[in-house]
């Protein structure tokens, strides 16, 4: 129990508008365990980002937990107080987001932003600094004296990046929420984050929930991962698993329908189909309308997270011991 | 594939003026310096490389849409940037760009939206309406959406809304400039299919611009890589992408995450630093500012493109005396 640093248990968000109630995270169940990367991936509107929101408590309106408890080490993040919350945002759970230039702010130095959150944390001025520019270095920025009084624009996407990261590191946090954190870079920009968050990785011992869309960012970071459909977990592995041995159709078809051939060797896997409209209440598996292997049963009842394997959880009607196939 | 080209570029230049200097000691970003490119008949050539290396500002040239600075496109014989119309028509060559949703009006129907090309090349209403009819069953959209606005369509939809506006006027070009990479892998499947199904139907040439490396080996015959402003190396598929010689190639290869968990150790290449400034480019290879293999003559004198192989095209001195695999 010791070992794990989060545990979500049946978590749900719901946004009221005004034609209905939207259940974007539908009872989503997983934990990350202590130094583990743990990957949460899925298509937009899955509901990924918002699960990482909802952990930080930063949803907006009209988006409200509705149920299910978060708990961070020994403590229970929903119901906090705002002001509570506060202590443990940034402190203890770090967060990246997608594009590093809406995160920072334009007309404060890098320095200032960097050391900000180690004054509020009761460290003098001169520390702070000091503290600032060792970890701007561990990011492998050069030239730090100088950065430290650039501003944001004054610096390349990936520069801006790798701040943000060194933000977040500066303060120790326990879990670090990455949030499609290369996204918005080139890949040769991405390459360079990637291998940067794996060495950090080791050298801080955090713990990181990483949010994507990008299977290969999975195969090349994670330990665990959690793959989402329209609010669901469907399946929780290890990484290997979840690349040789994936049990969940959906898993199955968006691992074909990756481009890793040339049109010569032949065509893609698609899923027929879209995801299916949230407000409105789905009885069964949401998955159900584009799945091929789809019985009289997942119409009726939504199938469960259940263990397959030792580790290995998948909600799928369909999934026996041996595992049912597709096509 | 024949051996004619449709398209015929010979050191197109593409210079924008930093207005901020004046006149007199005006300087200029090159974002297009002196490209030369076949693209023969039937063919998907791909064209690769980080942002601001220049490919949508070849691609818009070949398009009609930006006027060279210097030298100019060819299209079947016909200079398109000669004449009193100085521009290519969309009966020549056509684009489908990026985002589907800020590439549709969002306030005409999908209708209006196909119908509006065609009428402003001569179509009559009821010739239009046939047209629409044909070209949405050949990219497989719904009938009933064409009475619908952007905002009701999902995003892949939208994309096949964009192609079929696209292909309306039968083009024998079609610029393809990242066409995918707003959308959700299994949308992204499907939508690469279909190009590749349309091309053989109509018998259409492509120009693929994207920085996704996975797409392009699915999509395309040969591949051009740019960078700064020019085309490092070019060739066959197969011989870029396994066969690559320019160091900067296998930098942008080594970058693409890993299929498989599997490959987390795999050799990697990866590039440091940014892409220089293109306003005060020096008088070597663009590239060495980045490249570990650079070597005095580097620095001084820029690279021409060497033949490598059958049509194997590689711009840096020692192309084919690097052993990427030493070290």
């Amino acid at each position: 129990m010791d070992n794990k640093i989060l545990e979500v248990r049946d978590l749900s968000i719901d946004f009221k508008t005004k034609h209905g109630t939207v259940r974007a995270v539908d009872e989503v169940s997983f934990d990350i365990n202590r130094g583990e990367v743990f990957a949460l991936v899925g298509e937009s509107g899955c509901g990924k980002s918002t699960t990482a929101l909802g952990i930080m408590r930063l949803l907006q309106e009209p988006g409200e937990i509705s149920g299910g408890q978060i708990m961070f080490e020994d403590r229970e993040l929903v119901g906090l107080s705002e002001k509570e919350m506060t202590h443990i945002r940034g402190k203890e759970i770090g967060m990246i987001f997608q594009n590093p230039l809406d995160s920072l702010n334009p007309v404060y130095s890098i320095g200032y932003q960097v050391s900000e959150g180690l004054i509020t944390d009761g460290m003098n001025k001169e520390e702070a600094h000091e503290l600032a520019r060792e970890t701007l270095r561990d990011v492998k920025i050069s030239d730090v004296e100088s950065r430290m009084k650039s501003y944001p624009h004054e610096i390349s996407g990936g520069m801006r990046q790798r701040v943000m990261i060194a933000m977040m590191l500066c303060r120790n946090p326990k879990l670090l929420i990455a949030d499609e954190p290369t996204t918005a870079l080139d890949v040769t920009i991405q390459a360079g984050i990637i291998e940067l968050m794996n060495e950090l990785r080791s050298k801080y011992n955090s713990s990181i929930l990483m949010i994507t869309h990008d299977f290969g960012i999975v195969a090349d970071m994670a330990d665990r991962v959690g793959v989402m459909y329209a609010g669901n977990i469907v399946e929780v592995a290890d990484v290997m698993s979840i690349f040789d041995d994936a049990r969940h159709p959906y898993t199955k078809l968006l691992m074909k329908a990756l481009p890793t051939i040339t049109k010569e060797e032949g065509r893609l896997e698609t899923i027929s189909g879209t995801v299916p409209d949230l407000s409105e209440p789905i009885e069964g598996c949401k998955f159900a309308d584009r799945c091929p292997v789809c019985q009289e049963i997942c119409r009726r009842e939504r199938p469960a997270l259940r263990e397959v394997e030792s580790g290995h959880l998948v909600a799928c009607h369909c999934q026996d011991a041996e595992g049912g196939d597709v096509k | 594939m024949s051996a004619k080209p449709i398209v015929e570029i010979k050191d197109i230049k593409k210079y924008f003026p930093l207005r901020s200097l004046g006149k007199k000691n005006a300087k200029f970003v090159k974002a297009v310096d002196g490209v030369s490119l076949e693209v023969y008949e039937g063919e998907t050539l791909g064209l690769v490389g980080e942002s601001g290396s220049g490919k949508t500002t070849l691609a818009k040239m070949v398009l009609g849409l930006l006027p060279p600075t210097e030298n100019t496109v060819l299209i079947e014989g016909r200079d398109i940037w000669a004449g009193k119309h100085k521009k290519a028509n969309g009966r020549e060559v056509s684009a489908v760009f990026q985002d589907p949703a800020s590439s549709l009006n969002p306030r005409a129907t999908i209708y209006k939206s196909l119908e509006r090309p065609l009428l402003i090349n001569g179509y009559s209403k009821e010739e239009a309406r046939e047209k629409i009819m044909d070209t949405v069953e050949k990219v497989n959209l719904r009938k009933e959406l064409l009475d619908r606005f952007p905002n009701e369509l999902s995003g892949g939809q939208q994309q096949r809304v964009s192609i079929a506006r696209a292909i309306s006027l039968m083009p024998k070009i079609l610029v393809l400039d990242e066409p995918t990479s707003a959308l959700d892998v299994s949308v992204q499947a499907q939508t690469l299919n279909e190009l590749l199904r349309l091309q053989k139907e109509l018998n259409m040439t492509y120009i693929f611009i994207t920085h996704n490396l996975s797409v392009v080996r699915y999509m395309s015959d040969r591949i051009c890589v740019m960078y700064g402003g020019k085309v490092m190396e070019i060739g066959k598929t197969d011989d870029v992408y396994f066969h690559c010689q320019h160091p900067y190639t296998i930098g942008l290869l080594s970058s693409v995450p890993p299929l498989h968990p599997k490959q987390r150790d795999r050799k990697k290449h990866l590039l440091s630093g940014d892409m220089p400034s293109l306003i005060d480019v020096g008088e070597g290879c663009r590239f060495c500012s980045r490249c570990k293999y650079a070597k005095e003559q580097c620095q001084t004198t820029e690279p021409p493109l060497k033949e490598m192989g059958a049509g194997h095209f590689v711009a840096c001195h020692f192309a084919g005396e690097i052993d990427f695999d030493a070290e």
